[in-house]
């Protein structure tokens, strides 16, 4: 059961995301990070937070209607490349990274700024200072945001086609494989897909050693 | 701090080349994008017909986007494959109307059948047309004895079906016996096994998921190779938005079919079981086919 | 250094109670000014905008005659690195104490072991020269109050605010913290302290100012 053609697709996959995952970083936690140093966010918040659960069959066809010969993007060339999956996948997981590293920061950020600014911070320092004292949160949210492109469907199904050898993925392979009653496989296939995920998390957290410590005085 | 701009060195690293793989890979071959039907994918004859395909022309490579029926024309009404391969002659009469795909070629046919639970309480074995079948399954559905399985998807399974439950003049409207799903062929069946009740079902989906040892409890109560009303026409076609140079291969690739019917198709799925075929050429029938293609084509209407 | 706030009012956004109304005041180095009142009296925002970690919604303050508020983001810099605010409730980054202590030091460009030096020097003066391996977050609360003060003097500010810094001391710890003080404001640096406890006797101190719902209701030198 195990052959090429399936660690190939163990590899492409995790290849996507983890490029749709890093694109995602990018941007999320500057997005994160700036709304935590604000004080009337309960509108944003609520947006954000309901954004992470937009059905990914959804954002899918929006994507395809972009990116399809008679869309808007159609010079892109984008349409069923495994480009297409990591674009789609990186503003799937934005609104779960940005909210989760939000909640993350929010507490600690404004004092930072505050001990930050009055011990004399640069800009430059203050966000050296934030990266350094909030990344075991950030790093929590950027494998949030990882399992959730790795086991996400819908994207992959409708900009993806499920192209054996291009881009077939993890979960497309294991929708295929209930399509055709092979369910013992999928099975298989499905529990490589978390396995891979936790072994992911797991040298992650280990690699940047996450300390729980709390420092507040209370 | 340093640990970590390595490792994000190293992640950037393998992002850059993976891209690089891929973009190699992309500028290989000429790729010709097919959408068919997911019941159809799963058989596997289309990765078959396409890996003899390639033993000829290497330099091509063919994909299959698999989705139902509807989405898969769709896909060529916007031009986003260059064939289609599919099974649902009115839905393609339409298609073709409205300029969007051309070039018909049947490559195949095969049957539907009536599938439900060994004991047969609608007492569908003993029927003499699929239509007396299907007037059987409700007269016992109204008695509240068995259950029918319908794709409920407007695929051309679901179009036939009610077709038949037209010309038997009954109703299933509100009818609690009648399930209808919105799945797939192989999702109703598992649905039908599931609830031991009736379902149509094309053979090959069927033989697919049987031999994968799904279908404990069904059994092939009505099949009846001289019952026209069961035929299921299998046909290409190139879509009118495809690029010159991929249409010419898919051009040739539909014609690979056509011509090789009698040596891949006819003994496709035939393996050690040696039992049902999956799919007959249409050689030695075509103008019966083609009739049929057009009688179905008219009157499978919503 | 001169900070003169000018009809200052502030209030958070989204409320709508003003915490500071009307305030005019005047901080100087070489001054120990107490501010006292209840809680909610606006002490710990007067601090914080005096401080220019807070921007007040109305009202200019001056430093120097020169309106802090529309200069450079250099000149502010500049300017901030000669005040010192901290907070109620300190805040200990990651990593030791003495790297807590010496931190300040290290954002001004500080070689690491001129500022690591200066930093055992200071705790030394504090009597928590024995702290300073430790995690800094696994320390005391009055531990980290101790050493949120010793990070505050390490540059020698020209004025230093802090925010209750008697709350979680000791009596033995709060008269060191006061000899710290005077020893600030003889060396010509000014401190500005806001407690709601009599902690500091007016002896040591030259200025007291009373707050009540937002504003100044008593202004006197000692």
């Amino acid at each position: 059961m195990i052959n090429v053609e399936t660690i190939e697709t163990i590899t492409r996959s995790l290849w996507i995301s983890a490029t749709a995952t890093l694109i995602a970083s990018l941007w999320s936690m500057p997005m994160a990070f700036t709304l935590a140093l604000r004080r009337r966010t309960v509108f944003v918040e609520a947006i954000l937070e309901a954004l992470v659960g937009i059905p990914a069959v959804l954002l899918g066809l929006i994507l395809y209607l972009l990116f399809s010969s008679s869309g808007p993007l159609a010079f892109l060339k984008l349409l069923y490349t495994p480009f297409a999956i990591v674009i789609g996948e990186s503003l799937l997981i934005t609104p779960l990274i940005t909210s989760a590293c939000y909640r993350g920061v929010r507490n600690i950020l404004k004092d930072l700024r505050e001990l930050g600014l009055s011990l004399g911070a640069s800009r430059f320092q203050l966000l050296e200072l934030y990266i350094r004292e909030t990344y075991p949160a950030v790093i929590a949210s950027i494998i949030m945001g990882f399992s959730r492109a790795v086991g996400e469907l819908g994207i992959a199904l409708m900009v993806g086609g499920n192209i054996a050898g291009f881009t077939r993925t993890m979960t497309t392979a294991i929708a295929l494989d209930v399509a055709k009653g092979e369910f013992e496989e999928a099975i298989v296939l499905g529990l490589t897909l978390l396995s891979t995920s936790i072994l992911a998390s797991i040298a992650v957290k280990f690699i940047t050693r996450v300390d729980k410590n709390d420092y507040r005085v209370e | 701090m340093k640990r970590i701009c390595i490792i994000l060195a190293l992640l950037i690293l393998g992002v850059v080349l993976g891209w690089g793989y891929h973009v190699y890979k992309f500028n290989e071959k000429i790729t010709i994008k097919i959408a068919t039907t997911t019941s159809l994918h799963v058989t596997g004859l289309l990765d078959y017909l396409a890996a003899e395909f390639s033993k000829k022309y290497q330099n091509i490579e063919l994909n299959f986007i698999a989705v139902g029926t509807g989405q898969a024309l769709k896909l060529a009404e916007k031009g986003d494959v260059c064939g289609v391969i599919v099974h649902d002659p009115s839905i393609e009469k339409i298609f073709i109307d409205n300029n969007v795909i051309e070039n018909r070629t049947i490559f195949a046919y095969n049957f539907f059948v009536v599938v439900g639970p060994k004991t047969d309480l609608a007492n569908v074995s003993k029927a003499n047309s699929l239509e007396e079948a299907f007037k059987r399954i409700h007269n016992a559905g109204d008695l509240g004895k068995v259950v029918f399985i319908s794709r409920g998807d407007n695929s051309g399974t679901h179009l036939r079906e009610l077709l038949i439950w037209r010309r038997a003049s009954v109703n299933t409207s509100n009818k609690k016996w009648y399930l209808s799903c919105g799945c797939n062929m192989g999702q109703a069946l598992i649905i039908a096994n599931e609830k031991k009740a009736y379902t149509l079902s094309d053979i090959a989906t069927f033989i697919v998921f049987r031999n994968a040892g799904r279908l404990p409890n069904l059994d092939i109560l009505y099949m009846n190779i001289s019952d026209s009303y069961t035929i299921n026409i299998y046909s290409g076609y190139v879509s009118r938005k495809c690029g010159d140079v991929e249409k010419r291969y898919i051009v040739e690739f539909l014609e690979f079919i056509y011509e090789n019917q009698k040596t891949l198709i006819a003994n496709y799925g035939l393996g050690i079981k040696n039992e049902q075929k999956m799919f007959y050429p249409i050689v030695n029938c075509e103008e019966e086919i083609k009739k049929l293609w057009e009688f179905f084509a008219e009157r499978a209407k919503m | 250094m001169i900070i003169e706030l000018n009809n200052v009012w502030h209030r958070y956004e989204g409320s709508k109670k003003w915490i500071l109304r009307e305030v005019s005041v005047i901080f100087r180095e070489g001054e120990a000014v107490l501010i006292t009142g209840h809680n909610g009296s606006g002490k710990t925002t007067l601090l914080k905008i005096a401080s220019f970690i807070l921007k007040p919604l109305r009202g200019k303050i001056y430093v120097d005659k020169q309106d802090f508020w529309r200069l450079s983001e250099e000149d502010k810099l500049r300017i901030r690195r000669n005040i010192v605010y901290v907070h109620e409730k300190p805040i200990m980054l990651k990593g030791s104490v003495v790297y807590n202590v010496a931190y300040p030091l290290l954002l001004r460009g500080c070689l690491d072991d001129e500022a690591l030096e200066k930093a055992m020097y200071v705790l030394k003066k504090l009597g928590a020269e024995d702290l300073a391996e430790i995690d800094a977050r696994k320390l005391s609360a009055g531990q980290m109050q101790l050493i949120s003060i010793a990070r505050a003097l390490i540059l020698g500010p020209k004025i230093v605010f802090l925010d209750e810094p008697f709350a979680h001391l000791d009596v033995e710890k709060q008269e060191l913290i006061v000899k710290v003080i005077k020893e600030e404001v003889s060396n010509g640096n000014g401190i500005v302290i806001t407690t709601h406890t009599n902690h500091i006797e007016y002896k040591d101190l030259d200025r007291i100012i009373v707050m009540k719902d937002g504003m100044i209701i008593e202004d006197r030198s000692l």
